[in-house]
């Protein structure tokens, strides 16, 4: 059995013809030209009768035929953070053997469900200009996540109104899929976690006490007992008297990111604390330490371990935490893993910090501190903003003034445009 | 060039090419001229690199203005297709101003495409077809590349807004789409080719004027003919060379008559009525008839119908006038016409005597064929009837034609002279003006207090043909003889290549029919022959050669396409061995159903749906425009008298504080206008201090911290603070900074 090509692009599955509103209005046109010619025996408009008649079968005929030969198949990027651009690709081929295709629009669908909360900015949409007749082009349409979870798509509705705009054809593909994407992405301050030790020459992390390990921490007088080899001979001869090196303590090697999200807290802190969270085992796990991830209410624990690649796994469990769920059955939930004391923690607390949640020496972070807990410059990502709030009659009211009265510039998108809208923090 | 910018001159350059389209078939050169400066200048100034559009408050006015006008025209003279296409250039050139969005450049497309429209249905001259053709063809690249532009441009909408990591791209716009203008140029021939299949094979004459008549296009200038003569003023004068009429002469078997050196007399108008310098036509029996369909038309010919019929073969004119009046438009003819035959419906009206043809019908191209009597000779005419022994009430010139007369050896009291005589006298007459007269189009103020024709003939002796045929008609009425003056025109432009004459408003002109007999019309011109020759019959030149060549093409075009009618489909069809007896079956069984099965109700309707269609999209127009003024401008103006009403005396001193702080509008302005407006969510201040870069967030910070003190804090600004304020705008509104990249 021949196995299943995941590459190659699909037959839609419906096609349905649509006429615009010019197509509408060129039709009843063209029939006012015919009546016109007919009761006036104007030659000439019987000629136009005759032009606005070839040109909507021309153009029902062009815009047909181009489309019945579109193959199309989704291409999706393997992650994406919330918040964050993607890029969707489209593998489209033209079927017909000797007609190209013109001015095809690729629409992502909206199931009904998701359009009061979108998952992302907008649909998705690309545009081919051209392709030839039995080619093969991939077009790219660039979106944006806004919100952690599995992002799942439905289909998409490639349309052609090419040449003339009359009617528009639709062909639509069900194309089932989904994209998981992660907590949004966010820039802690460095200190906030500790920094192992650096191996290797150079470095510029300074250890946090002094220890065994091999990072160079300072010097003091020899004493007594002290091994003939840990002494720092040039310094001594400086000094004119002995001294020994000391070596920096290394870094707790195992961290616990504890999460604390109870289960009536405000759902926008409770996706800055899972953020935080994910950014905290980004950093630990960059800094080499072997990190594990515990969410009592939802039963979630993660052994520590180190690596990218367990990482990406605590990322993936934080991507598709359900808040909405109250607590998972009892039966089903795992022994909470105990915390050694050589082990470090951090709780990560959903609005304000709860001392009394996690071990006696582990450190706490809350969401409500989100803006201090970020580094020098960066700033809070808009998906995890509240959400903006609805224009008041007053302020609608001076909007309209301002754009009647307002100078914009030519060929920019009006005011209300999403595209026209310049980014927080200013263009300039 | 970028792909958008050449998008939006593709759209100018189709809306440009169809104001200009209507110009030519309007012939409203000015109108024109002014429109494409405007809208040129309007084009130009918001295009520029920092070009802006002008605020929709003046846009919505102007759209106002215009649909005020266009109702106001439409009341005062009824709905027509030139209003409607002088509302649409009022548009466009307004639309010139105010280009914002997609939607606006597809309007532009549309406008353009309904002024074609227009204008075909204004004019069906060459000129007009040759300016239509590239019209057409921008107006449908425009409306391709639109379709490319929308494609694009909702791709750009639906772009990530900006991002702090991987910014958004919009997708590239190909500097040239390889196929589409093959596959348009296919388009083309297979439109073209549809186009002349319903050209060659809808049946014609079927359903004419079945819901009322809605204009017929002319293919050129109204005519230059006036069926008064006003000495001392223009009159017929004119050096117009705009075609006014084709006329071909044929004979019985069909042979076409013509040569350069023939020329004929198509008269318009009889004028037999003289009072100081002015000539009218006198009130005689009028007779009338509907024809209803092209039907033939015999002339009684009044009192001369008695008359034998004269010797010789009739001759047939093809006339074909280009722009005629609706209604009492003047049919010229040779004399004397006989029977005269029209292709579409009309009412005739003649005067018995003097055989004066009006008619009442469709305006615009009018054709029709008339057979005519050649000229009589004396024995064609009544024995032994008596004459009429005219009159004129001037006693200079009855001795001045008395004397003519002497010298030619004839009588001049009509009481002696004899019949025969009379038109000798009437030559001899005519040939008095060959010496001492001298031929001039100015126009030279006749003295107060004489009479024109006396002055003319004793002191002045200078004028057009309008005095030579007067002074003729005052000489020979002096002496007996009956005259009347002629206007109509002269034929005698022959086109070789075409074998037909054109008649130009220029050629307009005055003569005399002299009665030589009871009942016998003869025909005499006295303007000098050399003047006549020199006025109507110039000597050839490059550029007449020219003109020929292309009056050839231009008889062509209206003969093969504008005149196209039933008869010459019929001969193409059965050239062709084409079988269309389908298709005339149910076009016949059409036009009956139409014809009969309330054809007037069908007419009704339309007209009315029309009239609603019309008005609902103007009352329409108004609304959308002129809603959101009411609304910014009036609303919130009620809204505050009311609340003064209400709150009473408290309200002067918010209000006066809350009037300083007209400057956060500037400050609002400035930074939209600067790609940075202000989110309607976000505080002034937090969004000024967002503003990135330093030299546009420190003055607005400060602005905007001063509007808080204001708005919020109560506190009233010094003079200082004022300074302070409108210096930080000064320095908002210059400071350099990078515009948003939009893609």
């Amino acid at each position: 059995m021949r196995p299943r090509d995941d590459t190659h692009p699909l037959a839609p599955g419906a096609r349905r013809t649509a006429f615009t509103m010019a197509g509408v209005l060129y039709g009843l046109t063209t029939l006012f030209l015919a009546v016109g010619a007919v009761n006036g025996q104007n030659n000439l408009l019987f000629w136009a009768f005759g032009m606005g008649l070839g040109g909507m079968l021309v153009s029902g005929v062009f815009s047909g035929s181009g489309m019945m030969g579109l193959r199309l198949r989704r291409e999706l990027p393997p992650t994406a953070r919330a918040g964050e651009p993607i890029t969707i690709r489209y593998r489209i081929r033209n079927a017909n053997r000797l007609i190209p295709m013109f001015c095809v629009s690729i629409t992502e669908r909206v199931e009904k469900a998701d359009r009061n909360s979108p998952a992302t900015e907008q649909p998705a949409v690309a545009f081919l200009p051209h392709a030839d007749a039995r080619a093969e082009v991939v077009i790219e349409a660039p979106s944006r996540t806004m919100r952690r979870g599995r992002l799942r798509l439905v289909g998409v509705t490639a349309s052609s109104a090419f040449p003339l705009g009359l009617m528009r054809k639709l062909l639509r593909f069900d194309l089932p899929g989904s994209l998981l994407v992660l907590p949004a992405r966010l820039q802690l301050r460095d200190d906030l976690v500790p920094r192992p030790a650096r191996r290797g020459h150079g470095g510029s992390s300074s250890p946090t006490g002094v220890g065994q390990a091999e990072e160079f921490f300072g010097v003091r007088e020899y004493v007594a007992g002290d091994s003939p080899r840990l002494i720092a001979w040039r310094p001594s001869a400086r000094r004119d008297e002995l001294v020994v090196r000391q070596h920096g303590a290394p870094p707790p090697t195992v961290v616990w990111v504890i999460l604390d999200i109870p289960a009536g807290a405000d759902e926008l802190e409770g996706e800055r604390a899972i953020a935080i969270a994910g950014a905290l085992v980004e950093m630990l796990a960059d800094r080499g330490c072997s990190v594990g991830l515990l969410f009592d209410r939802l039963a979630v624990a993660r052994a520590p371990a180190v690596g990218v690649w367990h990482a990406r796994r605590l990322l993936n469990t934080l991507a598709t935490l359900d808040l909405a769920v109250d607590r998972i059955a009892p039966g089903a939930a795992r022994s909470a893993p105990r915390i050694r004391r050589e082990q470090a923690a951090m709780v990560v607390h959903a609005g304000a910090a709860n001392a009394a949640l996690g071990p006696s020496w582990a450190s706490h972070v809350s969401s409500g501190d989100l803006s201090s807990l970020l580094a020098r410059g960066a700033s809070v990502p808009d998906v995890l903003m509240p959400a903006p709030p609805r224009e008041t009659t007053g302020e609608r009211r001076r909007r309209l003034l301002r754009e009647f009265f307002m100078v914009d510039p030519v060929g920019e998108p009006a005011m209300g445009d999403p595209a026209g809208v310049p980014a927080p923090g200013g263009a300039a | 060039m970028n792909d958008d910018r050449r998008f939006r001159r593709l759209v100018f350059a189709a809306a440009l090419l169809s104001i200009f389209t209507y110009a030519v078939a309007d012939e409203s050169w000015a109108l024109g001229v002014l429109a494409i400066t405007l809208a040129v200048v309007g084009w130009t100034l918001t295009e520029r690199r920092a070009g802006r559009a002008v605020p929709r408050a003046l846009i919505a006015l102007a759209i106002i203005v215009a649909i005020g006008w266009a109702i106001a025209s439409g009341l005062r003279d009824g709905l027509n297709v030139a209003h409607f296409c002088q509302f649409t250039i009022a548009v466009l050139v307004i639309k010139a101003f105010d280009r914002r969005t997609s939607a606006d450049l597809g309007q532009f497309v549309m406008l353009s495409l309904f002024l074609s429209i227009g204008a075909l249905l204004t004019s069906n001259s060459l000129w007009m077809a040759m300016a239509l053709l590239p019209t057409l063809l921008y107006c449908v690249a425009a409306g391709v590349a639109y379709q490319f532009h929308l494609g694009r441009a909702g791709a750009r909408r639906a772009l990530p807004r900006s991002t702090t990591r991987t910014p958004a791209r919009a997708p590239a716009a190909p500097a040239r789409i390889p196929g589409v203008s093959r596959l348009l140029g296919l388009g083309w021939i297979a439109t073209g080719a549809i186009a002349m299949f319903v050209f060659l094979l809808f049946p014609r004459s079927i359903g004419a004027d079945s819901f009322g008549r809605w204009g017929n296009a002319s293919v050129g200038m109204v005519t230059g003919f006036t069926s008064e003569v006003n000495l001392g003023e223009g009159g017929l004068i004119s050096t117009s060379a705009v075609p006014v009429l084709d006329l071909t002469v044929r004979a019985p078997d069909g042979q076409v008559l013509g040569a350069p050196e023939e020329t004929y007399y198509l008269r318009g108008a009889v004028l037999d009525e003289y009072d100081h310098g002015k000539w009218r036509a006198s009130s005689a029996p009028v007779q009338s008839q509907l024809l209803p369909g092209g039907l033939d038309f015999s002339l009684s010919g009044g009192p001369g119908s008695s008359l034998p019929r004269a010797s010789g073969s009739q001759i047939e004119l093809d006339i074909m006038v280009r722009n005629a009046r609706s209604e009492d438009f003047h049919l010229f003819t040779l004399w004397r016409p006989r029977r005269i035959q029209f292709e579409s419906q009309a009412r005739i009206q003649y005067t018995e005597p003097n055989l004066v043809i009006t008619r009442r019908g469709q305006s615009g191209r009018v054709r029709y064929t008339v057979q005519c009597e050649p000229l009589g000779s004396y024995s064609d005419a009544a024995s032994g009837a008596q004459r009429t022994v005219a009159t004129f009430n001037s006693r200079p010139i009855a001795e001045l034609a008395a004397s003519i007369l002497r010298e030619g050896g004839l009588d001049p009291d009509p009481r002696t002279r004899s019949l025969e005589d009379d038109a000798a006298a009437a030559a001899r007459i005519e040939r008095f003006f060959g010496t001492g007269f001298s031929y001039t189009l100015d126009i030279t103020r006749v003295p107060n207090g004489r009479d024109p024709i006396e002055w003319f003939l004793l002191d002045h002796q200078q004028g057009h043909c309008e005095y030579y045929a007067s002074a003729m008609v005052a000489l020979c009425r002096s002496v007996g003889i009956n005259a009347r003056v002629v206007t109509g025109f002269v034929a005698t432009e022959f086109n070789d290549a075409t074998r037909h004459y054109v008649v130009r408003e220029s050629n307009a002109h005055a003569w005399v029919e002299v009665e030589v007999a009871p009942g016998l019309w003869q025909t005499r011109d006295p303007t000098p022959s050399g003047e006549f020759r020199r006025i109507h019959r110039p000597d050839p030149t490059i550029l007449s050669q020219i003109r020929g060549v292309f009056e050839a093409i231009n008889y062509a075009w209206i003969t093969s396409v504008v005149a196209f009618d039933d008869t010459t489909r019929a001969s193409f069809v059965s050239a062709m061995q084409i079988d269309t007896t389908s298709i005339d079956a149910w076009a016949e069984e059409a036009g009956r159903r139409i014809r009969s099965g309330g054809s007037a109700l069908i007419g009704r309707a339309l007209q009315n749906a029309l009239m609603v269609g019309v008005g609902t999209a103007l009352l329409g127009i108004t609304l959308v425009y002129g809603a959101p003024a009411i609304r910014t401008l009036l609303w919130p103006r009620l809204v505050m008298m009311w609340l003064r009403l209400r709150r009473g005396s408290t309200a002067p001193a918010r209000a006066a504080r809350l009037a300083e702080s007209g400057f956060y509008a500037r400050l609002l302005g400035i930074l939209s206008r600067r790609g940075l407006a202000k989110p309607s969510w976000r505080p002034p201040l937090d969004h000024a201090r967002s503003i990135e870069s330093p030299a546009l967030a420190a003055p607005a910070s400060r602005v905007a911290e001063a509007f808080y003190r204001v708005r919020y804090g109560r506190a009233e600004l010094t003079p200082e603070d004022h300074a302070g304020i409108a210096a930080d705008l000064v320095a908002l509104g210059r400071a350099r900074a990078k515009r948003p990249d939009l893609g």
